[in-house]
């Protein structure tokens, strides 16, 4: 798994490349770290190149959630293949967390 | 891509185990192919789990091969099969948890065995493993505090903590009600269909066997006399195979000794 930000149109884009899985999840748990330290406003994590995630995955990126919840940041997931969006359905968080189709909804979504 | 190019999630090669001067597997061979989930059939004594617990390297065949995930395990030392093991998630007969052990402890154990992540991510897995098994909110609870099929249900968990490749299951819904049993039944389909993941079922249940299996196998005395699609084994004539299907008490399956055999036993010195 590689990882790489920037801003675009004020809102922080993370992406992520390759497996999420019991290997790379403390990386990604570091990096969301970050995020939450520096109460992040308002973070886009863009899965198109995300090719797996696994359940300390998920759970990494519910402890995110958590965490921004506290200083009321948004975050919003965008370009989720089918198979890495069953790993959410699967294990029932659809409802907890906002998923666009893409990269540029999800920028035009969190910016309004 | 084409079906040949795709690299099969278990292959077996003429696998063939003796204890003493019985043959309990006999040359068996077959192949899974990812997302499948294949269901083993067969009397008690056929040879089922033993030929599990060849599948998982727990014991070694006298003759053939396996392969898991294209790699062959047969030959394979104790730290080489770890590595394997780390890709599937093993369902026993009995649950087999830690009685010492909270049902979230017996859960995140191998999560925390086999990498660095933190216990608070861990506690958030076992969450969700719970849930999809029908137990939220147990897991605070010990083994001795839970029924048998919860604790079957804790294993199924626990089975897929690390998030297996492949899931080998000795009868998951023994012992649980009918609702439960279609609720692990639909989990072990959601996993293959949803996220591709591979399942090896041994199983009784034949309601449970035709709703989750694309292949079968029926075993009978250590060989393989049925294999196919669910359809391809109910249309299958064999009068062995059918008897176990239908659940009928007569037919060729020798549930005793012939009346010669009992008392020659029954009377020798």
């Amino acid at each position: 798994m590689t990882t790489s930000t920037r801003m675009e149109e004020s809102i922080t884009i993370f992406s992520i490349q390759g497996d999420i899985d019991l290997e790379s999840s403390p990386l990604l748990r570091q990096e969301l770290k970050k995020f939450s330290n520096a109460k992040t406003a308002r973070l886009l994590i863009d899965f198109t190149e995300t090719t797996y995630i696994d359940s300390s995955g998920l759970a990494t990126l519910i402890e995110y959630f958590q965490s921004a919840a506290t200083y009321q940041g948004k975050m919003g997931l965008s370009g989720l293949s089918a198979r890495v969006k069953n790993s959410f359905s699967i294990v029932r968080l659809e409802e907890v967390f906002t998923f666009y189709p893409d990269l540029s909804t999800g920028i035009q979504t969190l910016k309004a | 891509m084409s079906n040949s190019t795709i690299q099969p999630a278990l292959e077996v090669k003429n696998l063939t185990r003796r204890f003493g001067d019985r043959t309990i597997l006999d040359h068996l061979s077959f192949k899974l192919m990812p997302g499948e989930t294949l269901v083993i059939m067969g009397g008690s004594g056929c040879g089922k789990s033993t030929l599990l617990r060849h599948l998982v390297g727990l014991m070694q065949p006298d003759e053939g091969e396996i392969s898991i995930l294209g790699k062959e395990i047969t030959q394979m030392n104790e730290s080489q099969l770890n590595l394997v093991r780390t890709k599937i998630g093993l369902l026993f007969q009995s649950g087999a948890l830690f009685n010492s052990l909270t049902v979230g402890e017996n859960i995140a154990m191998p999560i925390l065995e086999s990498s660095y992540v933190n216990p608070s991510i861990a506690d958030l897995v076992v969450k969700m493993k719970l849930e999809l098994v029908g137990l939220t909110g147990f897991e605070h609870l010990k083994p001795a505090q839970l029924s048998g099929g919860m604790k079957k249900r804790v294993g199924l968990a626990r089975a897929l903590a690390t998030d297996p490749q492949i899931l080998f299951c000795d009868e998951p819904t023994a012992g649980l009600d009918p609702v439960m049993t279609a609720v692990v039944d639909t989990l072990i389909s959601d996993l293959t269909k949803k996220l591709g993941i591979t399942a090896v079922v041994v199983t009784h249940d034949m309601t449970s066997a035709f709703r989750i299996a694309s292949q079968m196998i029926m075993l009978f005395q250590g060989r393989i006399i049925a294999q196919g699609t669910p359809d391809e084994i109910r249309r299958n004539p064999d009068p062995i195979l059918k008897q176990f299907v239908n659940g009928e008490a007569d037919g060729p399956i020798p549930l005793r000794l012939s009346k010669d055999d009992y008392l020659k036993r029954l009377l020798q010195a």
